[in-house]
């Protein structure tokens, strides 16, 4: 049985007019619970102020993130669930997400380009789209298995475009 | 997953009626759009101006909609929002489809073009 945590801090710098915010929180892995972590994170970043573009990365990557875990890393298994891990600041927002689901493989995490578009319409992909966002739109990404956790980390800029 | 359609000239316009097409309404959008274009019109317009949000399998169901409809129709987009827009540059695939700026630009373009 999962228990929910969710913590949502804020605390000012001493001496600075910098706010740091952070938030925890477990899920169970299935997309309906992460479309509502994604509203109460992008709530609580709202109310940092933060613009709609890095709202837009933030909601994007994670939903890629998330659901990865969702339908791979927990494909087979009955039950499973996911810790989300984040701070930010006016400029990004740095995430750890852990799951006890089934390792990435290496192939997944290369880097990917745009695919081809000037294929026959039978041949254009329908997916494969979701690292590529992931890639593009953070500024650090890691993968670590630790023992028979999954930890991903990842910075995305909440900065205007 | 609620949509609609209407037909004007000879567009089949489909009007996407939610905030968002993610995983979780993938497959629900997939299977509406091939039963609301069953039998239509050879150009379909889909209408993404309510549609705030748009990750990597909602995008997929767009691409697998157009394959569905085949290579003698075809499938123009509309009203995509910043946060949309930007998913299918990322990923190429504005490269793909016919994006007008609204519903009401991709009629006055194909009657500049008739």
């Amino acid at each position: 049985m999962l228990t929910e945590r969710n913590q949502a801090f804020s605390h000012k710098s001493e001496g600075t007019m910098s706010y740091a915010r952070a938030f925890s929180k477990r899920i169970p892995a299935t997309q309906l619970a992460v479309r509502d972590l994604l509203k109460t994170l992008c709530h609580l970043l709202e109310s940092s102020r933060t613009g709609t573009d890095g709202l837009g990365r933030v909601e994007i990557v994670l939903a890629e993130a998330l659901n990865n875990i969702v339908e791979h890393a927990y494909a087979n298994a009955v039950h499973g669930g996911i810790d989300l891990k984040a701070h930010w600041t006016e400029c990004r927002i740095e995430v750890t997400i852990l799951d006890s689901g089934a390792p990435v493989p290496d192939y997944v995490l290369s880097p990917r380009n745009g695919p081809d578009v000037e294929v026959n319409l039978d041949a254009l992909p329908e997916g494969g789209f979701g690292w590529m966002l992931i890639q593009r739109m953070t500024t650090r990404l890691s993968y670590r298995r630790i023992a028979c956790l999954n930890c991903l980390q990842l910075t995305i800029p909440l900065t205007d475009d | 997953m609620q949509m609609s359609s209407a037909d004007r000239d000879e567009f089949q316009v489909v009007t996407v009626h939610e905030n968002r097409i993610d995983a979780a309404v993938a497959i629900a959008f997939k299977d509406q759009m091939r039963n609301l274009t069953e039998g239509g019109s050879d150009q379909v317009l889909l209408d993404l101006s309510s549609v705030a949000f748009i990750d990597s399998s909602g995008l997929g169901a767009i691409v697998a909609a157009m394959k569905q409809l085949g290579k003698d129709r075809k499938l123009h987009l509309a009203g995509l929002m910043p946060n949309v827009d930007k998913v299918f540059r990322l990923t190429r695939m504005d490269m793909v489809f016919d994006i007008h700026p609204s519903v009401e630009q991709a009629f006055s373009c194909h009657a500049d073009r008739a």
